[in-house]
């Protein structure tokens, strides 16, 4: 495609100032599963280049660019090489919006515009389980619009494959579910990385790998190449010893000696614990004015620490003592960054490649050293706890590598040339029957919820997300959501579950909406606040379980509330709104969202399915509770109110939802609608599902009773009763007939309300990714209609 | 649409339900996507567009068996040391129906060379396995998988329905499965004809008697009869059919386990319809000891299609409260709270065993009805407590304890499952019985962490429990004392030799208890009453207030003056008062403001009466018992505290009508006197006995009594 090419060559230019090289051209015209080119060669750039030029030149790629990375470091980064782009191109921030997904976002974020060209970029936690429908961080009532939307209408890339973990197995599967089930618009994966392991991205719902594109051979005789050349000599430093402490002396009086005046130093070690060990060893070593800076790089900083220290350790160095960086595997990476001394421990083969990329990366230095701290681990019999995170026979094999290296040059081309044996192990595989288990994100009241964080990292990565707030030492179990609004995005650290399952914790309990410290196994991904007096976290160190001093607390940018159970975020707006006039503004908005989204693959019915729910949707607030909850918040006038100008109003049935009712008034209704047969489960499915509480099933809220007018033996669930009666109201679809409501169908039996969700959810013309999509486009309509 | 009832698929044994769940999930998988099915009367019924000769048409010429393989288990016939001929002759058919077995043994083959496993896996190789072949299996295959494992990261674990992992001691399903079906679809090689296949088929559904085959049903059919012992099983005979459409329903319950992982990692906990035994309940001998577990089987009466029964086993739990049911216990109390999901009509529970050779029975334990009982809030109201205890029951304690604690959860059943009041007053007569033997070993329970029931109000109890008789309202009237301060011990303290310690928390750990554990309950009552103004005595030095004494409690709910005089004259249940006071004890009465029920009129009790307006006086004029009156009635002294009583009401302006000299004839016992002197009586009543008594008089010093 020569026309083509040149008009994407002069796009490259302009998006990134130079000319793309044969790869970046190639990725551009035919997109290939799988990118495999070594670090450095402007992967990033040429995967968001490619997409925006497809997308807003050419408008054949999916809206949504998902960029995926293992680790928060690459987030931000990722994120300013797209804003980069963007601008040098001159498209405009809301042209192409760029969010980072970290967790603590605000509620008014990328779900609300699913019909624009947008680049989300997050750590594979944060988009994996948005697209598992068990968003971390997420307001679990979130979680079935993520799922909708990004499992349609996009182009995932799965960055640095090689630390991807199960989610690699799962990425893979994610996409040949989509496939066989069917999307609403069509959905992309490539996996890029320097080094992929190809079997482990062909899984038993997606057998084929597909298309590999690397470097042609006119990338490697370009200046590419130079790279692949540059030398690096490996010398090993025996820092083998029986107790920890001596370990840690001994590697930082190597790194000290290899260190040379004006120049970057990094030290990678497998874990948190041993760089932060390392670290403070080395500051405390180099007090004097003249001994090199020590900066410690990690994933468990506050966002704010983490751009500052990143800033530091990718600082230009020129004269003075020189810097060295401590870090972990954040700094294996993608980061782009280069030392003239790497210092390492023994860990798998794979990521010494990739820490060996950060040194010498241009050829820059005449003299670079690989120095090998040789710890012991690795060797034959040594102890298996030592290997940790890593699996001992993969830390002996890439021994054996190293020790046949030692001496020698370790360019990327020589490591290319070595093949070390490393394990592939069947973690957790994702499978249809998962999947659809995940579908159902109906509250589990008991905390029986499904833990998507098997399919997404290793047991021994799992973190929460903890925030600092000050509390009394003698505060309650319970903390009012008054007291501690939401965490803002600034405020969250990673910390590893087992870290903090040992302090006082409080989770949100969304049925009452407070904060609660219960004795409960705490979730990956939760998000649970610490009380600062308590220490564990500092600037310099990151969460460390050994600091016991006052945390200095982050205001939070944007004070809002979790939502809870009984919650109606949008209820309390800024106006008074009749019923009427809402569902009128809602069934518009819903017929522009659709047409703008424009869902393919999906019989016009189901379409038109998402209007028709829209125009019936809060047909509920109809209902004598919630009019009565309105009316107490002195509406201007009589009639029926859908929102209110302010908030406050609590319901006389505690757990009351009115999209329930909504959905049992269109049963009750069934006739008298102006809905064909054949959509009638589908628009009552979508109305009730429109809050993201009432989906598969209906149940009542645990200890949840009878209300008290009620006829004995009247069945209920989430406030509404059999025998509750609604009045006649208008809809754009006409008038709707007053109706009395029946709860029969939350039995088991002919009319039962699972049966027809599951038929839904199982009907080969809409499977649960398409339905969520509907369900999506309903919810943004709604929120739009409500603004 | 026709609608079959099958003779051979009841609720009960287990093998009976797994068939009617069998029939169902092949007929709307592969027949007729809109099938229904319900239980009536224990049997089986199907709606489909099946007659029952179509029926057996369809299951005989073209009903594709599930794919069935456990290459991780030894004996599954993957491996050299098994009998490898059932899945060699699946292997080796073309029949059409076979397709998804075949493909099934050859992916768990390829698993197997993959992994270079070549003989019975051990344990670590096991966990391989299984997550490899969970990786690669086809979707149907997969169904058993995650029937008979739930994997989580380290460890796989078993549902109890299917073994350990579809292997039940020497038994593997699979394996067993594949010559059933060989034998059941009459396949080249199984020497069976197509007739023989029939006439099980029919027996199998219509429960009509044939001749049956050489083998076992592992425990779908054994139970504790002498007939299946387990050295019987050689020779145990069975029906092909049977087992093929058990395994088949079997696979309904497929844990859906994804539900539930990092939550639990007992297969108890995580398979559907599955509990932890609860030892109660049982209709049969079998000791509770032995139980591996319990199946909750859902019965339920309107026409459902296999989605629902497919969601219902995903969900496949009960709640109780906010938590979701682990033991037998909380299933029956889910079930009377309605925590289980709405058109239950009942649960079949079977307790499954484990016996010799580690081979499993499951022995029907009756069924339970799903109604609501109000009886539910009053458990729920100790739910944590009560976990903890049993828990601590089933570790390592002391064998008193143990098995306190294993009486009182066969009452914690038995009230959840009919919520009558006697089962209510059975429980906190074993409530009262642990609490007691807990306090007596106080140090190993404390070192436990286990601390004596502390906040429940009483009120929910007292609804549940009030059976209507005299010695419940007597027990209740005793329990209900207290202080409205703290500070002094509380009555549940004398009954049980508990303590309050420094920090106000109420513990086990105790060096001398307050009152001994006479045998005799009013000889207890009695002392407890005496030594209780010992105590409040104690707390004061002022002279006056030793004259002039004090109640012995600062408040308790009121006892009728007719059940106060049943009591006084003896003519109750003494035992069962004081059982009864012991549980009621536990519960805070501050708060309760319900009278309690009078009924008949028992003759009058003179001594007893007025030593009880010595006792308190009237709401215009209170009087105390003077410090030593308790001790010295509990000593038999009746006449001298008589005496001294009628002085003092006498100064208080109240002139008893008869004197000392014309009771001292009939005087009751003196313990019996104490320890009926400890109930309140109503103001009412009081006023009446002043009125029918006591001849009123205005006395100077009628001041002394208000004072005190």
């Amino acid at each position: 495609m020569p026309v083509m090419s040149s008009a994407y060559e002069e796009f490259f230019r302009r998006a990134t100032g130079r000319r793309p090289y044969d790869y970046q051209r190639e990725l551009a015209a035919d997109l290939p599963s799988v990118l495999e080119v070594p670090t450095g060669s402007g992967k990033t750039q040429a995967l968001i280049v490619s997409w925006l030029y497809q997308r807003h030149v050419l408008g054949t790629a999916p809206r949504r660019l998902v960029y995926a990375l293992p680790m928060r470091t690459l987030v931000e980064q990722t994120a300013e090489v797209a804003s980069a782009a963007r601008d040098r191109l001159g498209l405009a921030a809301e042209d192409v919006p760029i969010h980072v997904l970290m967790g603590g976002e605000s509620p008014t974020d990328w779900r609300e515009h699913p019909e624009r060209n947008q680049i989300l970029v997050g750590t594979i936690d944060m988009l994996l389980s948005r697209a598992l429908a068990r968003g971390y961080g997420e307001s679990r009532f979130q979680w079935p619009v993520s799922f909708g939307l990004l499992n349609a209408d996009s182009r995932w890339i799965f960055d640095e494959v090689q630390l991807m973990g199960p989610a690699r197995a799962t990425s893979a599967q994610l996409e040949g579910l989509r496939t066989k089930l069917g999307v609403a618009r069509p959905c992309e994966t490539v996996w890029a990385s320097a080094t992929v392991d190809r079997a482990a991205l062909e899984t038993v719902d997606r057998p084929v790998l597909g298309d590999v594109l690397g470097l042609s051979e006119a990338d490697r005789a370009g200046p590419l190449g130079e790279r692949l050349v540059a030398t690096k000599r490996v010398r090993r430093a025996d820092v083998s010893s029986a107790s920890a402490a001596e370990r840690v002396t001994a590697i930082a009086e190597a790194v000290l000696d290899a260190h040379e005046p004006a120049s970057r130093s990094i030290v990678v070690f497998n874990t948190v614990e041993r760089a932060q060990a390392v670290a403070r060893e080395l500051w405390r070593r180099t007090q004097a004015s003249e001994a090199p800076r020590i900066v410690l790089l990690h994933s468990r900083f506050r966002p704010g620490d983490r751009a500052a220290r990143m800033a530091e350790a990718l600082a230009p160095v020129s004269g003075g003592a020189g810097l060295i960086v401590v870090a972990t595997q954040v700094i294996e990476a993608g980061v782009d960054v280069s030392s003239r001394l790497l210092a390492t421990e023994t860990a798998p083969f794979s990521s010494i490649v990739q820490r060996l990329g950060r040194c010498n990366r241009e050829g820059e230095y005449d003299e670079a050293i690989v120095l090998w701290l040789d710890s012991g681990s690795g060797r034959p019999g040594a102890d298996a706890k030592l290997a940790l995170p890593y699996r001992p026979e993969d830390l002996e094999s890439a021994y054996e590598a190293l020790e046949q290296l030692v001496g020698g040059s370790a360019s990327p081309d020589t490591l290319a040339g070595l093949t070390v044996r490393e394990t592939s192990e069947h973690g957790a595989t994702l499978r249809r029957r998962d999947l659809l288990d995940l579908f159902d994100t109906s509250p589990d009241l008991s905390g029986l919820d499904v833990d998507v964080s098997q399919f997404i990292r290793e047991a021994n990565e799992r973190n929460v997300s903890v925030f600092f707030r000050a509390i009394a030492a003698d505060a309650p179990r319970v903390l009012p959501a008054s007291d501690q609004p939401s965490p803002g995005r600034e405020e969250l650290v990673d910390a590893p579950v087992g870290d903090v399952r040992e302090r006082r914790a409080w989770t949100w309990d969304y049925l009452d909406g407070r904060w609660i410290s219960a004795p409960v196994r705490l979730r990956p991904g939760e998000m649970v606040l610490l009380d600062a007096a308590e220490g564990g976290y500092d600037e310099w160190m990151g969460w460390s379980r050994s600091l016991s001093t006052l945390v200095a607390p982050v205001a939070p940018a944007v004070v809002r509330r979790e939502e809870a159970m009984g919650d109606d975020p949008r209820t309390g707006e800024a106006r008074w709104v009749s019923l009427a006039k809402h569902l009128v503004e809602t069934y518009d908005q819903a017929g522009a969202v659709t047409h703008a989204c424009a869902p393919y693959d999906l019989p016009e019915i189901a379409v038109a399915a998402v209007a028709k729910a829209a125009a019936l949707h809060d047909i509920g607030k109809a209902h004598p509770v919630f009019q009565a909850t309105l009316g107490a918040l002195d509406p201007p006038h009589d009639g029926l109110w859908a929102k209110s100008a302010r908030r406050g109003g609590r319901h006389r049935r505690r757990h009351f939802r009115h999209e329930l009712a909504s959905a049992l008034a269109l049963r009750a209704a069934e006739g008298a609608v102006p809905i064909p047969p054949d959509s009638e489960a589908l628009v009552s499915y979508l109305v009730a599902a429109h809050h993201g509480r009432v989906r598969l099933s209906i149940r009542p809220a645990p200890e949840e009773e009878r209300p008290p007018e009620c006829a004995d033996g009247a069945r209920f669930a989430l406030g509404v009763a059999d025998g509750d009666a609604l009045p006649e109201l208008d809809t754009p679809l006409g008038a709707f007939p007053a109706v009395t409501l029946d709860l029969a169908c939350m039995e088991l039996g002919e009319s039962s309300w699972a049966d027809k969700a599951c038929r839904l959810r199982d009907d080969e013309a809409l499977g649960p990714f398409r339905l969520s999509y509907l369900e999506a486009l309903l919810r943004v309509a709604d929120w739009r209609a409500s603004a | 649409m026709p609608e079959l009832r099958l003779a051979g698929c009841r609720t009960r044994p287990l093998l009976g339900y797994l068939k009617a769940l069998g029939v169902f999930r092949v007929v709307a998988r592969q027949a007729d996507p809109q099938a229904r099915a319900r239980w009536f009367d224990g049997n089986f019924g199907l709606s489909s567009a099946l007659d029952r000769d179509t029926l057996c048409d369809f299951l005989l010429e073209r009903y594709a068996p599930t794919p069935i393989v456990s290459p991780w288990n030894g004996g599954s016939g993957f491996f050299p040391k098994d009998r490898t001929e059932p899945i060699e002759t699946v292997e080796g058919s073309r029949d059409a129906r076979l397709t998804d077995m075949r493909q099934a043994i050859a992916d768990a083959r390829r698993v197997l060379a993959s992994l270079g496993v070549v003989e019975k896996p051990d344990r670590a190789a096991k966990l391989r396995v299984l997550r490899a072949c969970r990786a690669a299996f086809s979707e149907a295959a997969l169904e058993w998988l995650d029937a008979a494992v739930v994997l989580t990261e380290d460890v796989a674990v078993y549902p109890p329905l299917l073994g350990s992992g579809g292997n039940d001691g020497r038994f593997d399903f699979s394996n067993n499965y594949a010559a059933a079906v060989a034998k059941a679809l009459a396949l080249e090689g199984s020497r069976k004809t197509k007739d023989v296949a029939a006439t099980w088929l029919a027996a199998a559904i219509d429960g009509d008697p044939a001749p049956l085959e050489k083998m076992s049903m592992a425990h779908f059919r054994r139970d504790a009869s002498p007939v299946n012992s387990p050295l019987g099983e050689m020779d145990a005979l069975g029906n092909p059919w049977d087992l093929v459409l058990a395994l088949e329903g079997s696979l309904l319950l497929a844990a859906g386990a994804a539900r539930r992982y990092g939550v639990s990692l007992e297969g108890t906990v995580v398979a559907p319809f599955t509990a932890r035994s609860t030892a109660a309940g049982y209709g049969s001998a079998v000791g509770a000891e032995k139980g591996r577990a319990e199946l909750w089987l859902p019965l339920w009466s309107a026409w459902v299609t296999l989605f629902e029964l497919e969601a219902l086993a995903r969900e496949g739990r009960a709640q109780v409260g906010r938590r979701t049911a682990r033991t037998g216990l909380d299933f029956v109390r889910a079930i009377g709270e309605l925590g289980v999901a709405r058109g239950i009509s009942a649960f079949e529970r079977f307790a499954v065993h484990e016996r010799a050779g580690q081979s499993s029975l499951a022995v029907p334990a009756g069924r339970v009805r799903v109604h609501p009982r109000p009886a539910a809030a009053a458990l729920q109201s100790i739910d944590g407590w009560l976990d903890r205890l049993l828990r601590y029951g089933r570790g390592g304690c002391p064998a008193a304890h143990a098995s306190a604690i294993r009486r009182l959860e066969a009452a914690a059943f038995a009230f959840a499952d009919d919520a009558s009041a006697t089962a209510a007053c059975v429980f906190l007569e074993r409530l009262g019985e642990v609490e007691t033997v807990l306090a007596k070993a106080g140090r190993v329970a404390d070192g436990a962490g286990l601390s004596p029931l502390r906040g429940v109000q009483a009120t929910p109890w007292l609804d549940a429990a009030d059976d209507g008789t005299v010695e419940f309202t007597v027990a209740t009237a005793i329990a209900s004392l207290h202080d409205r301060s703290s500070g002094r011990p509380g009555i549940r303290d004398y009954l049980h030799g508990t303590e309050v310690d420094e920090r106000g928390y109420r513990t086990y750990a105790v060096e001398n208890r307050r009152v001994p554990r006479l045998a005799a309950p009013v000889a207890r009552l009695a002392a407890l009453h005496a030594r209780r103004h010992v105590d409040a005595g104690g707390s004061t030095t002022s002279e006056a207030h030793r004259e002039t004494g004090t109640l012995p409690f600062d408040a308790g709910t009121p006892c009728p003056l007719a059940e106060a005089r049943s009591f006084a004259a003896g003519q109750l249940d003494d035992e069962r008062i004081v059982r009864l006071a012991l549980g009621l004890s536990l519960f805070e009465y501050a708060r309760v403001r319900r009278p309690l029920r009078t009924q008949g009129a028992p003759p009058p009790q003179p001594v007893y009466e007025l030593l009880a307006l010595a006792w308190a006086g009237i709401p215009a004029r209170p009087l105390a018992p003077r410090p030593g009156w308790a001790a010295r009635l509990a000593a038999g002294a009746v006449l001298t505290v008589l005496e001294d009583a009628h002085l003092r009401l006498t100064m208080a302006g109240f002139v008893p009508l008869v004197t000392p000299g014309d009771l001292a004839v009939l005087l009751p016992s003196g313990q019996r006197l104490a320890a009926s002197l400890l109930l309140r009586l109503r103001d009412e009543e009081r006023e009446r006995l002043a009125n029918t008594l006591t001849k009123r008089v205005q006395n100077d010093n009628a001041t002394e009594g208000v004072s005190a």
